[in-house]
């Protein structure tokens, strides 16, 4: 029966029929049998009272903590630093309040964020601490800086290893062993995720080729934490791992269980956009509440007390006598911001009606400089430029990929309102995230019915994704040349894709991206017809990385490729490239070689290109100028430019005398004076390359814009003008090379600008 | 009031101590998009989860195997809470025996819940970039300037979760438990275990018939057995004829355990 024990009906309903019956209820309790322990119900309101005063305790406890936190002292000082410094000043903090009898309150978190905080007036702490970044120069811009920055100590980057080092790392150099198993955290924050990689990419750039790659290439573990690393190495799990000094003091790490190897101020001092890192500054605040007690504070930290715990916690004090070799990484730092030049300089190739080049420096911000904020912009513009190309399908894969990764939710650590107001950057004009999803939406919606339908895979790999880069790549590594070329293969961009293809091979030898590039390449060279060179380059492939993915890529594509022959006519020329075997041992051999190998892939025109940067330094100091200089005017030839040719051998034969080159040059100059293979054009212009003046030789040791500068004047000296190559140099000189290494020197500017003005 | 609400009640208060720092950076400072679970790999230092998820997780497990959802009715620091908070209107009681039907359909909201809070764990905690937020850090937990710092931060984590918890609370002195009851996808997890556990609340007796007193007594006005069930045991204490106790699920009904109530049901109130 309804309602009743054991009859239908749902429970509430049956509660209500007792509560209504309240006298039976009692009734069903006193009449309990004989057990150890008597329902004993007081009702429902005295459980209600003890549960308020639960409530109430709960609430003056919380409340009470609160307010001990605050009231009883008489001072309270508020303190903000940067997370890394985290122990070591919660430390020194509790002390201070034990000797000063003041409250420290003290919060750490990103100090880019606290800093824009407190530049945005959001903020008002006493006391900041933090590395030595470009949010200083913002606070005393905006006057929020009563005194310093002081920098009271350095925090170097150090090699850990478990006891015992079982990995004989002695350096930096040793990290690229095979044998060595390394941990690296690159997706932490900054100074524990890209700055490590900043670290090796630097020295490999500089001293060490292919330490990065290598590096990489051994690491055991990709960490999200860098305090993952300490606990792998305590473990015995990884050989090495770079951290910051302080981290191996940090609580609860085992010191008997890690050994710490130093590594060499002039290694770290190659560093470019993470020299910040390594100096930590205090400073006082001009709202501080109480500045007086704020400047105790600091000079605390600055003086005896601060050396005691600072050191206590592995940093390296200023009051320290080691602190003299790191003094140039003792005050603060701006660092140069790339991206906002390189998007200019799209805009204007753009503008300038150079296309393809334009749409590969949008894809270069994203892949070679990202992650950064300039990424949706250059995204869309991409999408823009495929589409006013008419490659509909490539253009709708750019504005869906737009769609995939934006907008970016949460704050970025790679650009923000400090960076903006202290890094010297051009005006662009890009809004937010949010309008060129819009624009992509509507882009897709309109060329969505002109869209060829999704084909089906002729070859292996045609429309694989390029791999995801990170912050914490090291900077032009393998995995982000690979991206950037994957996603020109899937613009359709085969020459431009062949060469960062190349660039992975060769240029970031040792890449563990090389075995599918080497693959990609000959897809490449399959797409634009030249399908001996494809089937070349796909056993070169299985012979190289037998075991690998790409391997197997490689055979399926022979077999289903079948023997159809080159439909590609090579212009004859008067003499061969001489062979060149490849070498990676430096820089300048790795730049041979990869301008060698786009030549072996028939892209002339840019294998010209690499001799010429060869011979302006861009790969370094070299011997190899007379051979790059006899390359070069082979290449022109192939490149459809005799005239150039002629000029290039002339040049070898004048200014490297004694060269076995020069006698090769003279040879090819003869040849060239009989050969009669040419249109009428052509000759005529071979004829005058041939007896008239030579151009001027450059200057060695320059800027990186008058390199740059140098580099367009050769193009146009020997009248090699084609895809706007000589344009982009001099582009190039006046935007990216403002924030590259070296001082820019704007005397380049108006020479830049009236050559760029001839030209276009 | 029951000998049983004062054991829980004490229990409850010690777990509190224990963890009530590491609920409250769980909720407020908690880098990760879902709090409590990727503690191991939480770059934080100040909070406790470090050292205690381990020891929770095998809390669970070990209750979870034996007693089925107890942890909740008597570990969980934001039960404690919600416990608490549930005595305090006069207004809960009155909701939930008015919509019956509501409050069993709002229950079934816990396994979207948990459904929605496993999805996030692999696509917010697990990421192949940084999972996590950009951390705080304080001296204390009661440091409200970390937490408005970490709101401040802009990152949604941080903005969404506080709101969330604040919503717990707040429901919480409408529906007594609201967030145990309907939304908790630790407590629907946990509430699986009540399928499988070695004991279970259940009748001494299993003729006689149900007197329908549970949900009143019960915290989450639920029934033994189901798995909104946290054994919280009140309803064993509170049934009339000594009825119910704690059962081996697995025996033949042999094994009797006796937690808190009498020794067994008594005649005369069967009668």
């Amino acid at each position: 029966m309804r309602g009743e024990p054991g009859g239908r009906g749902n429970a509430f309903t049956k509660v209500r029929r007792h509560r209504v019956d309240g006298r039976s209820r009692r009734h069903l309790a006193s009449t309990v049998g004989p057990g150890r322990w008597k329902v004993r119900t007081m009702g429902s309101r005295v459980l209600g009272l003890i549960d308020t005063a639960i409530i109430v305790v709960v609430i003056v406890a919380v409340v009470g903590f609160y307010v001990a936190e605050q009231a009883p002292h008489a001072e309270t000082l508020v303190v903000w630093s940067c997370g890394g410094n985290y122990h070591a000043l919660n430390h020194f903090a509790r002390e201070f309040e034990q000797r000063h009898g003041v409250k420290v309150r003290y919060t750490a978190a990103p100090v880019e964020y606290l800093l824009e905080q407190i530049v945005a007036g959001e903020g008002h702490p006493d006391l900041i601490v933090g590395r030595a970044g470009p949010g200083w120069e913002a606070l005393e811009q905006v006057g929020k800086l009563s005194e310093g920055p002081d920098s009271f100590a350095a925090d170097p980057y150090v090699i850990i290893t478990p006891a015992g080092n079982p990995g004989g790392v002695t350096g930096v150099e040793d990290l690229q062993r095979p044998s060595v198993r390394v941990a690296y955290s690159p997706h932490a924050m900054r100074p524990k995720g890209k700055c490590p990689s900043h670290l090796m990419g630097m020295l490999d750039a500089k001293v060490y080729p292919s330490l990065a790659e290598r590096w990489e290439n051994n690491a055991i573990e990709r960490s999200h934490c860098a305090r993952d690393l300490l606990r792998l190495i305590e473990q015995g799990r990884a050989d090495a791992a770079i951290v910051a000094s302080s981290m191996t003091r940090y609580p609860g790490v085992d010191a008997e269980a890690i050994e710490v190897v130093p590594i060499p101020v002039k290694h770290q001092d190659m560093m470019k956009s993470c020299r910040g890192t390594i100096g930590q500054c205090v400073g006082v605040l001009a709202e501080a509440a109480n500045p007086e007690m704020a400047r105790r504070f600091r000079d605390e930290m600055l003086g005896e007390t601060g050396r005691q715990v600072f050191e206590s916690f592995g940093y390296i004090h200023i009051s320290s006598s080691e602190i003299g070799q790191w003094k140039p990484f003792l005050k603060t730092f701006i660092p140069k911001q790339m991206p906002p030049w390189q998007v200019l300089l799209g805009d204007m190739l753009a503008d300038a009606g150079i296309h393809r080049e334009a749409l590969r420096r949008y894809l270069k911000v994203i892949y070679t400089f990202g992650p950064n904020p300039q990424e949706a912009y250059c995204r869309y513009r991409a999408g823009e430029l495929l589409a006013e190309q008419g490659n509909v399908q490539a253009a709708i894969g750019q504005w869906r990929r737009l769609l995939r990764d934006f907008p970016r939710t949460g704050p970025s650590e790679y650009g923000g309102r400090i960076f903006a107001m202290v890094c010297e950057a051009p005006e662009l004009d890009i809004r937010s995230d949010e309008h060129y999803v819009a624009l992509a939406r509507s882009g897709i919606e309109k060329l969505a019915g002109e869209a060829a339908p999704p084909q089906s895979e002729p070859l292996p790999g045609m429309h694989s994704e390029p791999p995801m880069v990170i912050d914490g790549d090291p900077p032009k590594n393998g995995t982000r040349e690979f991206a950037l070329a994957e996603d020109l293969f899937l613009c359709g961009e085969y020459e431009y894709a062949t060469r960062d293809y190349l660039k992975v091979v060769h240029l970031c030898y040792s890449s563990r991206y090389a075995p599918q590039a080497s693959y990609k390449i000959g897809l490449c060279d399959w797409m634009r017809g030249h399908h001996d060179v494809a089937r070349r380059q796909w056993r070169r492939t299985i012979e190289r990385f037998p075991t690998s993915t790409a391997a197997r890529d490689a055979a399926a594509a022979v077999q289903r490729a079948g023997a159809e022959e080159a439909v590609i006519d090579i212009p004859a020329a008067p003499v061969e490239m001489p062979a060149w075997e490849p070498i990676h041992d430096t820089w300048p051999e790795r730049g041979m070689t990869y301008g060698m190998a786009l030549y072996e892939h028939r892209l002339p025109l840019f294998a010209f290109k690499e001799m010429v940067k060869l011979l302006h330094g861009e790969y370094g100091q070299h011997e190899m100028a007379a051979q790059a200089r006899y390359r070069a005017g082979v290449a022109a030839w192939a490149a459809g430019h005799p005239d150039a040719a002629v000029l290039e051998w002339r040049l070898c034969e004048s200014r490297h005398a004694g060269s076995a080159w020069t006698r090769q040059a003279h040879e090819a100059l003869q040849a060239a004076r009989a050969w009669t293979d040419l249109p009428q054009g052509q000759r005529a212009a071979l004829e005058r390359a041939l007896d008239g003046p030579l151009p001027s030789p450059p200057k060695r040791n320059k800027p990186p814009c008058w390199m740059r500068y140098c580099l367009a004047r050769e193009f146009i000296d020997v009248g090699v003008l084609d895809q706007g190559q000589a344009a982009l140099e001099l582009m190039k000189a006046l935007t990216v090379t403002r924030a590259s290494g070296g001082k820019y020197d704007t005397s380049v500017v108006p020479k830049a600008e009236a050559e760029l003005r001839k030209l276009l | 009031m029951k000998r049983i609400t004062i054991l829980r009640r004490i229990s409850q208060a010690v777990f509190f101590g224990i963890s009530g720092t590491w609920l409250a950076i769980g909720a407020l400072r908690c880098p990760f998009g879902v709090p409590f679970v990727s503690c191991q790999s939480c770059p934080s230092t100040d909070c406790p989860g470090r050292y205690l998820q381990i020891p929770f997780i095998g809390l669970m497990a070990l209750t979870g195997a034996v007693f089925g959802r107890a942890f909740c009715g008597w570990a969980c620091p934001f039960g404690f809470i919600s416990d608490a908070l549930g005595r305090l209107p006069k207004l809960q009681a009155t909701v939930s025996e008015r919509f019956a039907g509501v409050d069993r359909a709002l229950k079934l909201l816990k396994w979207p819940a948990l459904a929605l809070t496993v999805y996030l764990v692999f696509a917010v905690n697990y990421t192949e970039v940084r999972p996590w937020a950009y951390v705080v850090r304080a001296d204390s937990v009661f440091n409200l300037e970390a937490i408005e710092v970490a709101q401040a931060l802009g990152d949604p984590v941080y903005v969404t979760r506080a709101w969330v918890a604040l919503g717990a609370l707040l429901a919480g002195l409408i529906v007594s438990r609201a967030w145990c009851r309907y939304l908790c996808p630790l407590g629907a997890f946990l509430g699986l275990t009540n399928r499988f556990s070695l004991l279970r609340i259940g009748k001494r007796d299993e003729s006689l018939p149900d007197c329908g007193l549970y949900p009143r007594e019960c915290i989450q006005r639920t029934t033994p057995g189901t798995t909104d069930c946290v054994i919280c045991g009140e309803c064993v204490e509170g049934c009339p004829r000594r009825n119910l106790g704690l059962r081996s699920r697995y025996g033949h009904g042999t094994a009797d355990v006796e937690a808190v109530g009498g020794t067994g049901p008594s005649h005369r109130a069967v009668g």
